[in-house]
């Protein structure tokens, strides 16, 4: 008993029966959904035409008599942030 | 993540951008030390406002600026209101210039080619790159279900929102798995197992997160097979116990399939999910939930159609060989 216990102290994250048992074949395509961003979670990206490239955005606006707006980030904006 | 929810997702903010300027997107982090055209000009807009990018330092913020290079206002602030007032305030400057320097073509910026870009900061992406697109959110046990977090089940009430990276595979790692065409299983090829694991079974539900070192990849098990009757799916399977020794670790199963175009080097769907606990939180990722909490990443094919995302290098990829060849570097 001893034994079992200390190496559920040094080991928690092996000892421990997790989530991952809920990831099933027949659950599979629910749980890919939920992970999903929800439409709303999502306004900010489809319904602003985001460029990702400033030079190229800088030449669109050249030609369309427009500013810029650029969004800059460390961390991509539209990535991993 | 906060800037999504509370400035670009407001109806005023959308109306003002789209109706008046070019929105672009950008990495700050590669764009200050760009030494090419691009750099020079993102950092003479910049050292026009208060973020002159002292000792390399960071110049994040939002930017409303000419073509010719003019900065127009600079805001750094959350929230709809501030950013409607630095909006309305840049349109007022941009009225103020004469009508010439306004007009269409007025400003004549050159085409660049590729060999003008430099090469360890523009980050291009390799030719034959296909694009997976990767979610990860938190999930909370409900009815013996696992579903979506949401906002009052979060300190900070906005890391339940889903998080967003791509993933690169290289077409020759497609024709690799197409080559693995059999119904007992066998390893997924390393580079790609690693790179999953390493850059991908991360918590980046609060921002920029760290990445697993090859040490921190404690056991793993990722097997590929084809099942009957289609030639063309593999299914991916196993586990992954990563756990950098601070106090953060990520044990997962991984579950799904990926479809391999018949005639091409590509991918016509992919449906590939990881769960399992996740536990502590990274150097700029503070106030993970308590103890071991569950964390779903799923990977979609990309959709470079409707997700200008999709374009974006994964974060990570900074040092491509250290992305690509995960399992060496």
């Amino acid at each position: 008993m001893k034994s079992i216990l200390c190496v559920l102290l040094a080991f928690p994250a092996i000892a421990v029966a997790g989530s991952s048992e809920m990831l099933t074949e027949s659950k599979l395509a629910t749980l890919h959904g939920n992970i999903q961003p929800k439409a709303e979670e999502l306004v900010w990206r489809d319904s602003i035409p985001w460029r990702t490239d400033l030079w190229a955005a800088r030449r669109e606006a050249a030609t369309a008599g427009k500013p810029i707006f650029l969004w800059e980030m460390d961390g991509h904006p539209l990535g991993c942030t | 993540m906060i800037d999504r929810l509370s400035t670009f997702s407001d109806p005023e903010i959308i109306r003002l951008i789209n109706e008046n300027f070019i929105p672009v997107a950008e990495n700050d982090w590669f764009q200050r030390r760009r030494q090419d055209a691009v750099g020079e000009f993102f950092r003479s807009v910049a050292n026009q406002g208060p973020r002159k990018g002292a000792g390399g330092s960071t110049r994040q913020g939002h930017y409303a600026l000419t073509a010719g290079g003019r900065l127009l206002a600079f805001n750094n602030n959350r929230g709809a209101e501030k950013h409607a007032a630095m909006l309305r305030r840049a349109l007022e400057e941009w009225q103020a210039l004469p009508a010439a320097q306004r007009a269409p073509g007025a400003v004549e910026v050159e085409m660049l080619d590729a060999g003008q870009l430099d090469k360890k900061y523009a980050q291009l992406m390799p030719e034959a790159t296909v694009v997976l697109k990767t979610s990860t959110r938190l999930l909370k046990q409900e009815g013996g279900e696992l579903v979506a977090c949401g906002a009052d089940d979060h300190p900070n009430g906005w890391g339940h929102l889903a998080a967003h990276n791509q993933m690169w595979l290289q077409a020759s790692e497609i024709a690799q798995l197409r080559e693995l065409d059999g119904e007992e299983p066998v390893d997924l090829p390393s580079p790609i197992a690693y790179r999953l694991m390493r850059f991908h079974l991360v918590d980046n539900t609060r921002g920029e997160p760290d990445f697993w070192s090859r040490q921190d990849v404690r056991e793993y098990q990722l097997s590929l097979r084809t099942p009957p009757g289609a030639p063309l799916r593999r299914v991916i399977e196993g586990h992954v116990l990563l756990e950098n020794g601070k106090g953060r670790g990520f044990e997962a199963k991984v579950l799904g399939q990926l479809d391999i175009a018949p005639d091409a080097d590509r991918l016509t769907a992919v449906e590939i999910v990881a769960l399992g606990d996740h536990w502590g939180s990274g150097t700029y990722t503070a106030g993970a939930r308590p103890g071991r909490t569950p964390l779903g990443i799923a990977f979609s094919l990309a959709d470079p159609e409707n997700d200008p995302g999709a374009g974006v290098p994964p974060q990570g990829s900074g040092w491509l060989d250290g992305y690509l060849q995960a399992d060496r570097h």
